[in-house]
């Protein structure tokens, strides 16, 4: 890797406008690097990093494999495979890649971070990595953030309040803090004080997707038509998957069965009404997410910055 | 100044034919495993995640177990053990079956499938397929002879 002093000015700037959410001023920036110097790892790595941002996963891969193959022991190269991974759906092999990374950077909490939340998309705990993250870094708002949501996912809303909060003292505009005070304020059915820390999340961040979210369940929460299947939604939730579809089989065997005792006993009518409103129920939660998404996207596009802002 | 190096975005994804799974399970409920189960399997080999094996290894399973409930159902009914009305209530065990290895797979994809939506992915439109399979189901059902794959597929 290049001591070039101007590739190393470029890289600075690279890293700050990635850090104030501009991938392609940076991206400018690192393929400048690149042709200068084209097998700097971290300009690689750092590239990669921006194409997800700009969704296009196959120069990102590319971008990554390059990092890689310039520098098999940097573990900003593994971190940016392990992303790619993650964004291609390929979960197993992400968590290799984050696996990895922590064997050659063991005393990096955001690694760990970066781990516990690729785990949580496939309801998984990993108290072992939390309590590391906790060792390593006990005052980073990121790993007490992976806490709050450790404990939001085992509904124990009090202590995932507690963590929240200690994250929020530490730096009161945390993006991630507030986006989990909300949902956590939510889950309580604090609606008001939920639009609040959304509303604080995009003040501070106006395009980060966990806050949109957070502001979309909020509306969908208060809007009449989708409340009820938010609440369905969010009591399912707290069972994690396997019950949760435990529950589903279990009321679809009561409804059969109401529907064959009443058949048997020449109530076809009552049989008809149970046929229907379970066919209601389905519908319902089969149209309520659908609505809910399109809200979603709805407040997602708008929010789209200038490239020279 | 040096040329930057350049960056092309290889015509994105060409997963071209996933859908959201919540359609092969609304296929499973409303016409029968004949369409959801098999479209579950598409699916998964449209999606080409690292859970492809797993997922048509579950499906599988779900046949192979399916069959052998249909098959017991059918003699048990048949030698006249289980009377009709038995018969009934015994096959609510394998329609909570079919639907719990739906649940599974469904859970299984959305997430691969939320992913690829999120990144840019085009998620095609499974409500044509949905609806022509609830009118084409008693024609395909009515065009098998009768037996304990009916049990299966319905």
């Amino acid at each position: 890797m290049s001591d070039d002093p101007q590739l190393q000015r470029w890289m600075v700037q690279a890293r700050d406008r990635m850090r104030h959410g501009d991938a392609r001023g940076a991206m400018d920036l690192l393929r400048q690097v690149l042709a200068e110097d084209p097998e700097h790892a971290v300009a690689h790595a750092f590239l990669s990093l921006c194409l997800i941002d700009l969704r296009l996963l196959r120069p990102a891969r590319a971008e990554a494999e390059a990092a890689i193959v310039s520098d098999p022991e940097l573990p900003l190269a593994h971190r940016a495979m392990a992303a790619v991974q993650q964004a291609q759906g390929q979960l197993d092999a992400a968590e290799a890649s984050l696996r990895h990374t922590i064997a050659l950077d063991p005393d990096v909490a955001g690694h760990y971070v970066r781990l516990v939340q690729l785990l949580r998309l496939r309801n998984r705990r990993a108290p072992d990595l939390l309590e590391r993250a906790r060792e390593i870094d006990p005052d980073e708002p990121d790993v007490l953030v992976c806490w709050a949501y450790d404990s939001f996912d085992r509904r124990e809303l009090a202590e995932a309040e507690r963590y929240a909060r200690e994250a929020l003292e530490i730096d009161p505009e945390h993006v991630d803090a507030l986006t989990a005070m909300g949902w956590i304020r939510l889950a309580a059915g604090n609606v008001a004080d939920a639009h609040e820390h959304a509303r604080m999340a995009l003040a501070a961040s106006p395009t980060d997707d966990g806050a949109i979210r957070l502001l979309a369940g909020v509306k969908a929460r208060r809007n009449p038509l989708l409340g009820l299947w938010w609440r369905w939604s969010m009591w399912m939730s707290s069972f994690g998957d396997d019950r949760s579809i435990a529950i589903l089989v279990v009321m679809y065997v009561v409804i059969r069965l109401a529907i064959t005792m009443a058949e048997d006993f020449d109530r076809s009518d009552i049989a008809g009404y149970i046929s229907t409103a379970w066919l209601a129920f389905v519908v319902y939660t089969w149209v309520a997410p659908g609505i809910w998404k399109r809200m979603l996207a709805r407040d997602i596009n708008p929010v789209k910055l200038r490239p020279e802002y | 100044m040096p040329t930057p190096a350049s960056i092309h975005d290889s015509g994105g994804p060409d997963q071209r034919w996933v859908t959201n799974p919540v359609f092969c399970l609304l296929a499973t409920m409303l016409a029968g495993t004949w369409l959801g189960w098999s479209w579950f399997a598409w699916n998964a080999i449209a999606l080409g995640g690292e859970r492809k094996s797993a997922q048509l290894r579950l499906l599988a399973i779900g046949v192979a177990v399916a069959s052998v409930m249909a098959i017991g159902l059918a003699a048990l009914l048949g030698h006249e053990v289980l009377s009709r009305r038995a018969f009934d209530y015994c096959v609510i065990a394998l329609v909570a079956w079919k639907l719990w290895i739906s649940y599974k797979l469904q859970l299984d994809q959305r997430i691969e499938v939320e992913l690829y939506a999120w990144y840019g992915g085009r998620l095609r439109q499974g409500a044509f397929v949905l609806v022509a399979g609830i009118a084409l189901r008693g024609s395909v059902l009515g065009a098998l002879p009768n037996g304990w794959w009916l049990l299966v597929l319905s």
